[in-house]
């Protein structure tokens, strides 16, 4: 037992380097971050100053005033980088298991949800850790690249955009629910009428990372490589 | 040493491996040996624990894979040598493996070395063919520097070369006393690496047995022999005790008398002999019979090989 016990910083000091080398070993991460970047600066340029030229603050009413959010216009163009960390999380586990080199990972490192964690440690700690471990959860869920990046974008891109074209109160009431939502609500300065606080929204924001890598450390166990 | 004990795995309604056993002992290369889709793969996975048995169990030194405290440094394996990501180097690709056990880029460059890679080492391996790649899962094999190596159909995709390579590597991983278990279905391959095989048909044991054995028992054992005067020759040898098949092609097939003593009486009774020559079933001849009649032989071999043993 004590052997066990001695051991398992070693483990997972080993399966966090060995992630580590993975991630900066291949070209795509650099190409994510490099695209989640110019998307993120770009965009949030682009609308900021869109919203700035088209309004005119002298002639603007006291509560439209009130309610100018600057920093979350800034932001807009996260919405779309996110996608791209996204990508990096679904990446990390599911290009393993279509080239079967999870196999040498599972060999190398038999307990399997050291190996997730470390993907998340690693995947996720670089930045938006929600939506890079969310795809990494839907990566070892679903372990095929295009079937995990489809299901990543359908969960934090269309199901949300669906969700806002509903008629009130049921965009919020759903609404409120969706990660990018929760997202924007978390770093919002004026919440929005019938969305959760930013302290809930980051609750919310949790959760699915929790729930995505739940199912994946249920599964990773029970199912063959 | 590998140990597999009544190792069932069923996909499904398909039965992969069924009720399994046996042990692999160090200091020697052991073959595995069956066709195509007979199940070595399935159970090297069970071995090494990717793949979880519907019943049985294997271990690796007396222990489950999974309850080994620091695996690469017992077992090295290789599956599948395009299970490697094509966007990385090879040094990476090796670094990220050693890194999860704690072993240091020295190492890795030795094993390069080894292998024969270390002026392709920083290169993507996308580029590289099977054979670089087979050597690049070995290298990831011998790491740890591991006791127990297993390697799926090494020599797949290989030029004469790297088969050459290959044979002499295993030899001498042997040599060294360590647990050197190599699948393949090529009866030829074996042949020439193996000490010993262990082969399986549909997912169960056919024979387990040393590579020596398996040249003694096979049935085609005899002696050809063309004369013009056949059928009086045929009733001498009779008279000697020999066992003779005609030929279609008017030979005679003789067992019981070896090839000098049949010269001996021909030369005795002045009888031409055109042809005279010991004939012995190749392994290839052997490992057919073997895994055409897998029914008869799986009681069989198995239990004369451990008395033999």
């Amino acid at each position: 037992m004590t052997t066990i016990t001695a051991r398992a910083p070693a483990r997972a000091r080993g399966a966090l380097a060995a992630e580590w080398i993975k991630l900066r070993s291949v070209r795509s991460t650099y190409l994510a971050l490099a695209a989640a970047a110019v998307t993120a600066i770009a965009l949030g340029y682009v609308i900021t100053h869109y919203v700035a030229s088209t309004t005119n603050w002298a002639t603007l009413s006291p509560a439209k005033k009130a309610n100018w959010d600057p920093v979350s216009y800034s932001l807009a163009g996260l919405a779309i980088a996110q996608l791209a960390f996204g990508v990096l999380g679904v990446l990390a586990i599911s290009s393993e298991h279509t080239t079967g080199l999870i196999r040498t990972t599972f060999a190398a490192l038999p307990r399997r949800r050291a190996v997730l964690a470390a993907k998340a440690a690693v995947a996720g700690g670089l930045y938006l850790a929600v939506i890079t471990v969310v795809g990494l959860g839907l990566g070892a869920i679903i372990r095929h690249s295009a079937g995990a990046i489809a299901a990543l974008f359908g969960l934090v891109f269309l199901i949300p955009q669906v969700i806002h074209v509903m008629p009130a109160p049921w965009d919020a009431r759903i609404g409120k629910y969706m990660l990018d939502n929760a997202g924007q609500q978390m770093t919002a300065l004026h919440g929005a009428p019938g969305f959760f606080s930013p302290g809930l929204s980051l609750l919310v924001c949790l959760a699915y990372p929790a729930a995505a890598l739940a199912t994946a450390g249920f599964l990773i166990t029970r199912r063959d490589a | 040493m590998i140990e597999v004990h009544e190792l069932t795995k069923r996909y499904g309604a398909a039965v992969a491996v069924d009720g399994l056993s046996f042990t692999v002992h160090p200091g020697r290369v052991t073959g595995f040996l069956g066709p195509n889709g007979a199940g070595k793969s399935t159970t090297m996975r069970v071995v090494l624990g990717l793949d979880a048995p519907t019943s049985g169990r294997a271990s690796v030194n007396g222990r489950p894979y999974q309850r080994l405290r620091r695996p690469l440094y017992e077992v090295g394996a290789l599956l599948d040598a395009g299970a490697v990501h094509g966007g990385r180097t090879a040094r990476s690709h090796l670094l990220s493996i050693a890194a999860s056990d704690g072993i240091g880029r020295r190492r890795v460059d030795e094993v390069l070395g080894l292998v024969g890679l270390d002026s392709v080492a920083g290169r993507r391996v996308r580029g590289f063919s099977l054979g670089m790649k087979q050597r690049l899962g070995i290298a990831a094999a011998l790491l740890g520097d591991p006791g127990v190596l297993m390697f799926d159909e090494p020599v797949n995709g290989l030029d004469p070369e790297g088969v050459h390579w290959i044979r002499g590597l295993l030899k001498s991983l042997a040599g060294q006393g360590r647990t050197v278990f190599v699948s393949s279905h090529l009866m030829s391959e074996m042949a020439l690496t193996a000490d010993h095989l262990i082969v399986i048909g549909r997912g169960q044991l056919i024979a387990d047995a040393p590579i020596a054995e398996f040249v003694r028992r096979s049935s085609r054992h005899d002696v050809l022999v063309r004369s013009p005067a056949g059928g009086q020759l045929a009733v001498l040898l009779a008279q000697r005790g020999a066992a003779v098949t005609a030929e279609t092609d008017g030979g005679l097939a003789v067992t019981g008398l070896d090839a000098p003593a049949i010269g001996d009486l021909a030369s005795a009774h002045h009888i031409t002999v055109h042809e005279l020559s010991p004939r012995h079933a190749s392994l290839e001849e052997a490992f057919m019979e073997l895994t055409r009649d897998s029914v008869d032989y799986h009681a069989d071999l198995p239990a004369h090989a451990r008395k033999a043993a």
